[in-house]
C-alpha cells in the first residue's frame, strides 16, 4: 500500500515537475533534434503517459530504476553497492539507541521526581530539539580533529585498507563506524527514551503494579518485569513510527560522515540533479519503511497474546 | 499523545470536554472547578508553575523580539561583502564576533537576520499544516464509516514516508524553491500527525451528549462540527502545532543545510552552515554559532510545547 502510493505519488511528481524529464543532458545547445527525438524513443518518453506509467511500475517492481545520469551506471547497482552499508550503519545505531533509550527511561521512572529524572529529561529533551548535521558536524570536530580518536570520515581507510590483514580490516571498519553509530544513535535515544518514559508513567499507575508492591516483589523487578513489559507495546510501536525520522537522520549523518551509503546517494543525486537516482532512493526508503512497519505488527502480535487469542494482527 | 515522536491515537487522552455552560458528564464533577475558573485561564496557571516551560517562553519572546528588531540590532547588512580580500572567512574577532564567512559577510548578522526567515518560515508552515490537518481529521473523524477508512490509509502512508527523501525528491525537481513554495511544500508535509490527533479526538467526541443534544436540535453538521467540537480540541491542535513548529525549524535548516532549502544570498540558519559545510575544520564558527541559535530556539519551543502540554491535561 505504502510503496504503491510512494510509487505512483514520484511518478506524478516526475510529471508535474518543470522543464524535460531528461534533464540537463538534452538541453546541449549543440545536440540536434534528431538525436533527442532518438533519446526520447529510448527511453520511452514518445509515449502516451498511461503507457510510461504502466512501464514504470513494471520495472519498479522489477527493482528496475533506469541508468543513473551521473554515474552513467545502472541505479539497481548503484542501490545494491550503498543499501548494505546503510542497513549496517542504521542496524548498529538503531540497536545502540533502543538500548540506551530504555535504560535512560527505566532510570527516569525508577527515581521519579528526582533530580535524577529531572536532569535526565532536560538532556533527552535537549538533544531531541538537537539538529542532526549539526550534532554530526560538532561530533566531527571534537572526536575527529580536536582530540582525533576516530578518523574523520568514509567507511575504511582509503590508502591502507587493501593492505591490511583480516583482523586489522576489520578493526578500521569498527573504527570508522563508531562516530556515525554513536551520533544517530544518541539522537535517536533521546527520543525513544521520552516516549519510553511518558509510556512506563502511563502504566506505572495501574492496580497490578500496586498489587506486586503490596505483595512485596521488589522495586527493581516491580519495573523490570511488571512495568517494562507491559510498555513494551509502545515500544514496538515507536519503532515503526521511529523509522520514517531515523532513516531522515541516516541521510544527515552519512552526508556529515561521508558514509557511502543511500543518504549520500540521494543527497549527492540531488545536487547533481539526477532524477532516477532520486526517485530510486525515495522509493527504496519507503520500502524500509514498510518493511519496518510490517516487523512492528508481526511483534505486536507476538507482544500482545490478546491479540493471538483473537486470530488478528494490526495495531490496537 | 506523550511526544512529537508519537502517535496521537495511540493514547488519546480523554480529556475534559466541554466549556463553561456546556453539558458535562457526571464523571467530570470533580473537575468543575477547573472549568469554572475558564480552561484558558487555568492551562495558563498551571503553564506557569512549570519552571522549564517558562523559561522557555521567555527564550522563545526574545529570540523573536531580537529576529525581528535584526535591522536595529545587527551590525551590518546580511548580504554586504564587506572586504574579500582582508575579511574573508575571519575566525571570530571582537569588531565581529560569530567571525565572517567566505564572502566577507558578518556571520552575527547573518545569523540575526536568518532567525527572521527561518522561524517565520516554520511557524507559517505549520499554520498550514495545522489548518490542513484539523479540516482533514475533522471530516474524517466527524463523516466516518469508509470514508475515514480511506482518508486514514491515505495518512498512514504518507506519514511513513521518509519525509527528508519526499523533500529531497520535491526540491530537486523544482530546482530552487522560492519562500512560498519552501512554506507549502513543508506545510503540507507536516499536517499527517495534526490529522490523526483531530480524528481520534472528534472520534471520541461524536457520541457525547451534548453532540447528541445540538444535533437533536436540529444543528447542521457543520455547525456541529466548527463551534461545538473543533473549539474543545484547539489545546491539543495547539500543543502539537507549537511542537511541530520546533520540528519544521530542523527540517529547513537540514534541506538549507543540503543546499535545497532557502537559496543563497538569503540568509536561514541553515545555509549558514551550508557555507561552511565542506570546511567544517577550517571554519568552524560557520556551522558552531548558527548551530547554536538553531539548539537554543527548538529547545525552547519543545519545552513550551511540553509545557503546554502538561498543563492542558489536567489529569496529570
Amino acid at each position: 500500500m505504502v510503496v504503491a502510493v510512494v510509487t505512483t505519488a514520484t511518478f506524478i511528481l516526475i510529471h508535474l515537475a518543470p522543464g524535460d524529464p531528461m534533464g540537463g543532458g538534452l538541453d546541449d545547445p549543440r545536440i540536434s533534434e534528431a538525436v533527442r527525438t532518438h533519446w526520447r524513443a529510448a527511453y520511452g518518453l514518445d509515449q502516451p503517459l498511461p503507457v510510461q506509467f504502466l512501464r514504470y511500475l513494471t520495472n519498479a517492481a522489477r527493482g528496475e530504476f533506469g541508468y543513473s545520469f551521473a554515474y552513467n551506471e545502472s541505479v539497481r547497482s548503484l542501490l545494491a553497492r550503498a543499501l548494505p552499508r546503510t542497513l549496517l550503519l542504521a542496524g548498529t545505531a538503531l540497536v545502540l539507541s533502543f538500548a540506551a533509550g530504555i535504560a535512560i527511561a527505566l532510570v527516569q521512572v525508577a527515581r521519579h521526581g528526582t533530580a535524577t529524572d529531572r536532569a535526565l529529561g532536560v538532556a533527552s529533551l535537549a538533544v531531541y530539539s538537537l539538529p542532526d548535521f549539526w550534532l554530526a558536524q560538532v561530533a566531527l570536530l571534537t572526536f575527529a580533529y580536536l582530540v582525533p580518536l576516530f578518523p574523520a570520515g568514509g567507511m575504511v581507510d582509503p590508502v591502507m585498507h587493501p593492505y591490511m590483514g583480516n583482523m586489522a580490516a576489520l578493526w578500521d571498519r569498527v573504527r570508522h563506524l563508531v562516530l556515525p553509530a554513536l551520533t544517530l544513535a544518541t539522537l535517536t535515544a533521546a527520543g525513544i527514551a521520552r516516549f519510553q518514559r511518558a509510556a512506563l508513567l502511563d502504566v506505572a499507575a495501574d492496580d497490578y503494579l500496586r498489587t506486586a508492591r503490596a505483595k512485596g516483589v521488589p522495586e527493581r523487578s516491580v519495573l523490570m518485569r511488571h512495568a517494562l513489559r507491559n510498555a513494551a507495546l509502545p515500544v514496538i510501536t515507536l519503532f515503526g513510527l521511529a523509522l520514517p525520522g531515523f532513516l531522515g537522520g541516516t541521510v544527515f549523518i552519512e552526508k556529515v560522515f561521508s558514509w557511502p551509503g543511500m543518504g549520500s546517494l540521494a543527497v549527492d543525486a540531488v545536487a547533481a540533479r539526477d532524477y532516477p537516482v532520486v526517485i530510486a532512493c525515495a522509493v527504496v526508503g519507503s520500502m524500509m519503511v514498510a518493511g519496518g512497519s510490517f516487523i512492528a505488527d508481526v511483534l505486536y502480535v507476538v507482544a500482545d497474546p490478546r491479540l493471538r487469542r483473537a486470530g488478528g494482527g494490526g495495531r490496537p | 499523545m506523550t511526544s512529537p515522536l508519537t502517535s496521537p491515537n495511540l493514547t488519546p487522552a480523554p480529556r475534559v470536554s466541554g466549556a463553561p455552560g456546556r453539558i458535562t458528564g457526571a464523571g467530570e464533577l470533580a473537575i468543575v472547578g477547573w472549568l469554572e475558573a475558564g480552561p484558558w485561564r487555568a492551562i495558563w496557571r498551571r503553564f506557569q508553575r512549570n519552571r522549564g516551560a517558562m523559561a522557555g517562553l521567555v527564550v522563545i519572546i526574545a529570540i523573536a523580539a531580537v529576529s525581528i528588531a535584526a535591522p536595529l540590532v545587527a551590525p551590518y547588512s546580511p548580504n554586504a561583502i564587506l572586504d574579500m580580500v582582508a575579511l574573508k572567512s575571519q575566525p571570530p574577532s571582537l569588531a565581529h564576533p560569530f567571525g565572517t564567512d567566505p564572502a566577507s559577510r558578518d556571520v552575527l548578522s547573518r545569523v540575526l537576520f536568518g532567525g527572521r526567515v527561518s522561524l517565520a518560515l516554520a511557524v507559517l508552515a505549520m499554520l498550514t499544516a495545522a489548518t490542513v490537518g484539523t479540516m482533514y481529521g475533522a471530516v474524517a473523524g466527524y463523516v466516518g464509516g469508509t470514508a475515514d477508512d480511506v482518508l486514514m490509509r491515505v495518512t498512514d502512508a504518507c506519514l511513513s514516508i521518509p519525509r527528508i527523501l519526499l523533500l529531497l525528491t520535491v526540491c530537486a525537481l523544482w530546482g530552487r524553491p522560492s519562500l512560498s513554495a519552501l512554506v507549502l511544500v513543508l506545510g503540507l508535509t507536516s499536517w499527517f500527525g495534526v490529522s490523526r490527533l483531530v480524528r481520534a479526538e472528534i472520534m471520541a467526541m461524536r457520541t457525547r451528549e451534548w453532540v447528541v443534544a445540538a444535533r437533536a436540535l436540529g444543528a447542521t453538521d457543520a455547525r456541529v462540527l466548527l463551534r461545538h467540537m473543533l473549539p474543545n480540541i484547539a489545546s491539543p491542535v495547539i500543543v502539537a502545532t507549537a511542537l511541530g513548529i520546533g520540528n519544521v525549524v530542523l527540517l529547513e535548516a537540514g534541506l538549507s543545510y543540503l543546499g535545497v532549502g532557502v537559496q543563497p544570498p538569503l540568509a536561514s540558519w541553515g545555509n549558514i552552515m551550508q557555507d561552511g559545510a565542506d570546511q567544517v575544520r577550517g571554519l568552524w564558527w560557520l556551522s558552531v554559532f548558527p548551530g547554536l541559535a538553531i539548539v537554543t530556539a527548538v529547545i525552547a519551543i519543545n519545552a513550551v510545547g511540553d509545557g503546554l502540554r502538561e498543563a492542558a491535561d489536567p489529569r496529570q
